[in-house]
């Protein structure tokens, strides 16, 4: 199963809209990338948590995952097709968004130095938070979505 | 992109967020050239690090172009004493780790980002789009 970890502000995109969005960002990616399953994670930042050029941040942050060697041509097209969708649903103009189309090595990366930062309980702390968030997905038939701070 | 992933065991307050963030963007920019509105600062708080450290960072930078290991290492301590300064964790109690991407990997401003080094006309174009 791939990966996708989004980074949205607090207050700025509906529980409907993040549900369009998840929709568009399965669909963009069957079409362009494959039919392997993506799990997406929306993390949800309270306001006052994250900064762009200086001032409180109105950015999205997309950040997904693609195998090895993945072809230029159908990355680009990928991130050109949910850049237009995104801004379409969500309003924010185009340096307000940021996708990456990652490749599975420098992915595990990411996802890994963000575990590997933690003790133990962190660890196990990060694993029950995003764990409830899934259950609750599951309930509500909506995608996972959590505020990362634990 | 790049993109500062910032947690710690403690919540910082606003203004230590707001000037923490600044310094990073001030220290990205001047050492790498990339303009600052490519900069951002996320802060997540209540995460257990590992024994010794209260505040970990882990950015996403773009690699290539006019960036070598000696500008990314240098960027790294930087970044990691200007953390410390502002948020008076002392140097040792701050862990900071770079992950290198291919811009071609990225898109923002509706293009894909410009290779390190090559920002001038790609904000241009973007900008005046």
């Amino acid at each position: 199963m791939r990966k996708a970890l989004i980074v949205i502000q607090a207050e700025q995109i509906s529980d409907a809209k993040i549900e369009h969005l998840d929709t568009l960002i399965q669909k963009h990616y069957r079409e362009h990338v494959g039919s392997e399953k993506l799990l997406t994670l929306w993390n949800t930042l309270p306001k006052g948590q994250a900064f762009t050029d200086y001032e409180d941040s109105r950015s999205s942050l997309i950040t997904m995952e693609c195998p090895n060697n993945f072809p230029q041509e159908s990355r680009v097209a990928m991130l050109t097709s949910l850049e237009r969708d995104w801004r379409t649903v969500t309003g924010q103009n185009p340096h307000q968004v940021m996708l990456a189309l990652v490749e599975e090595t420098l992915f595990a990366d990411v996802f890994n130095s963000n575990k590997q930062r933690l003790s133990p309980i962190g660890r196990l702390c990060l694993v029950l938070k995003v764990f409830s968030s899934f259950v609750r997905a599951r309930l509500t038939g909506s995608p996972i979505s959590f505020n990362p701070n634990l | 992109m790049p993109v500062y992933n910032i947690a710690t065991n403690y919540p910082l307050n606003y203004e230590i967020r707001k000037a923490t963030a600044a310094r990073i963007t001030d220290i990205h920019c001047q050492l790498t050239g990339a303009p600052p509105e490519f900069v951002n600062v996320i802060f997540m708080h209540g995460h257990p690090l590992k024994k010794g450290k209260e505040l970990s960072v882990i950015c996403n930078v773009r690699s290539g172009g006019n960036r070598n290991a000696e500008l990314t290492e240098d960027l790294r301590v930087a970044i990691r004493n200007g953390i410390s300064e502002t948020t008076g964790y002392l140097p040792q109690e701050v862990s900071a780790h770079l992950l290198g991407f291919p811009a071609s990997w990225a898109m923002e401003g509706g293009e894909i980002l410009p290779e390190p080094g090559e920002e001038t006309a790609w904000l241009h174009r973007t900008h005046s789009a």
